[in-house]
């Protein structure tokens, strides 16, 4: 082959490897009924977000839309199967699609990449001052507004569906539980309700602003290896700083959310026996937005019935008396204003 | 996934870091003669640093490239990393106790959702200065500058760039007959942008090859 025809070959198929098929934007008339999208973020680089909707809607009426959000290291493509048990994704049991049969729209948002490894990502939710970790890793480091990122993809999702505002929800793992955390403190559109799995309010822990009530149903292992329940130097795979411990979270949650010091202590009936793990499910009195927390005794850095990701070595126990629908049960509870 | 597969994970991921591309030169600046063949492997580990991110990334490359003269002062190459391809032309412009050269090359990554990594395409175009002393029959000496630009085109919409401004110092050995070892220190910092890091990258490896 002569050498130029060799090149023109070579640079064929760099071309033809270079074949990428960019995610269209999710439209006003391009999501229906039982549609599963995956849809850019205008403005944002490598920020996309999945988008699932309940195949009973009926085309026309406004949207209750969960937020739900990986965990620190994870990614969209991952941030359901943590949910799943035994991480199988086709089970009914995982998060998305245990949401999308109560009627739920679901949107999967994407953390920052790191560089050069862009698959590791990372939510903002705050922290990096007075010896507290900032939560979590690349995005907390360069200061990435991931406040504005949720409003930017809440719009993008408003333009493709009705949402009702009145019944917009976030929840997540670890870095996305913190983020949620943080979204019901400073998101432009307020929350309904949060329901953060593993991770607690670093934004408060450092002084961030926290003045709108919602509703909080806090879900933590008190065995929790990496977010340790009581706070400090938690670490599932690297050395971290300290992480904001979990009833101090909730006590200020408490305190904007006007309840009574007062809270009663309710054992959850243990239905897997087996699991190593026995939960309490703790109501302040007299909220005016409900503050609750499932305390799984026993329990380690996972969502309830889902799946142990790194190895229960790592990560700890998997408790099975709860499970997604605890989630989605106070979700239906509570709507915004 | 357990602990082996975390250790794995991590270990693919820096294998195959992507934006990248090749920093790599592992040659002298003597082009080969017109009509002849060398073909080389290399290996280099080395280290990705991030200063806004605030990261550390480890990172090992395997390359395999091939090299063949087309003229008097000229040559070209083809190399393929893990996990892209690249071409280059070298160009030699002066010889004597010295000997000098420019080269450019071109390449491309297609990386997939995996192990940290993400649906995109890399590009890269990286123009590199050789200056080549031959101090002894079976040892050259080459230092140069080095300039990438680096394009990253995520399948998730939008897209970022990078420059980075380097340098590398290799020791090209000919321990028998054909057959040239090469090992090589490179340095570059990131000028602007931030593909593959707004940072600075450290890599050390060795080619091994030989001429046909």
């Amino acid at each position: 082959m002569r050498p130029a025809a060799l090149a023109a070959a070579l640079v064929a198929l760099i071309a033809h490897a270079g074949c990428l098929d960019r995610l269209e934007r999710c439209g006003p008339g391009s999501v229906g009924a039982g549609d599963d999208r995956a849809c850019p973020t205008p403005g944002w680089t490598d920020r996309a977000f999945d988008l699932h909707v309940p195949a009973a809607w009926d085309g026309r009426a406004p949207l209750p839309v969960i937020l739900l959000f990986h965990g620190g290291g994870g990614n969209r493509a991952s941030s359901d199967r943590t949910t799943c048990p035994g991480g199988d994704v086709a089970s009914p049991g995982c998060f998305v699609a245990a949401a999308r049969a109560r009627g739920f729209a679901v949107v999967v948002p994407d953390g920052t990449g790191g560089r050069p490894l862009r698959g590791i990502r990372t939510w903002n939710a705050g922290g990096g001052a007075d010896g507290w970790d900032c939560v979590s890793g690349a995005a907390c480091a360069a200061g990435v507004d991931d406040i504005a990122y949720v409003t930017d993809v809440l719009d993008e999702v408003g333009a493709a569906l009705p949402l009702d505002p009145a019944r917009l929800y976030a929840s997540g793992l670890s870095n996305g539980a913190a983020l949620a955390h943080r979204l019901a403190c400073e998101l432009p559109r307020p929350l309904a309700a949060i329901a953060p799995v593993g991770g607690a309010n670093q934004h408060t822990q450092v002084g961030g602003a926290c003045p709108r009530p919602t509703a909080v149903l806090q879900l933590h292992g008190a065995d929790d290896p990496c977010w340790p329940f009581d706070g400090g130097p938690g670490s599932c795979i690297d050395v971290d700083g300290d992480k904001a411990p979990v009833l101090p979270s909730l006590e200020r949650w408490r305190t904007v959310n006007g309840c009574a010091a007062t809270f009663v202590d309710t054992p959850v009936p243990d239905r897997d026996p087996t699991d190593g793990v026995t939960v309490v499910h703790r109501v302040w009195d007299g909220c005016a937005q409900a503050t609750e927390l499932y305390r799984q005794d026993g329990g380690g850095h996972t969502w309830p019935s889902g799946w142990p990701y790194l190895g229960e070595d790592r990560v700890g126990r998997v408790g099975r008396d709860l499970d997604s629908g605890a989630i989605l049960d106070f979700f239906e509870a509570h709507r915004g204003p | 996934m357990g602990r082996e597969h975390l250790a794995s994970t991590v270990l693919l991921g820096a294998i195959a870091v992507a934006g990248c591309g090749s920093l790599t030169t592992y040659r002298t600046a003597a082009p080969l003669p017109a009509g002849r063949w060398h073909a080389d492997v290399a290996v280099d580990v080395g280290t990705f640093r991030d200063r806004e991110q605030d990261t550390r990334t480890p990172a090992a490359h395997v390359e395999v490239a091939v090299r063949r003269g087309l003229g008097a002062d000229t040559d070209a190459t083809v190399k393929l990393t893990v996990p892209g391809l690249e071409v280059g032309v070298l160009r030699r412009l002066a010889t004597g106790r010295w000997q000098w050269a420019v080269a450019a090359a071109v390449g491309g990554e297609r990386t997939r959702v995996g192990p940290g990594q993400t649906d995109a395409v890399f590009g890269h175009l990286r123009l590199t200065g050789l200056a080549t002393r031959a101090t002894r029959a079976r040892w050259a000496f080459t230092v140069g500058p080095v300039v990438t630009g680096g394009v990253f085109v995520p399948a998730g919409g939008g897209w970022s760039h990078g420059v980075l401004v380097g340098g590398f110092a290799n020791a090209a050995w000919r321990f028998a007959g054909a057959w040239v070892a090469v090992p090589e220190l490179s340095l570059h910092a990131s000028a602007s942008g931030d593909v593959p890091v707004r940072g600075a990258v450290a890599q050390v490896g060795v080619a091994v090859g030989r001429g046909f």
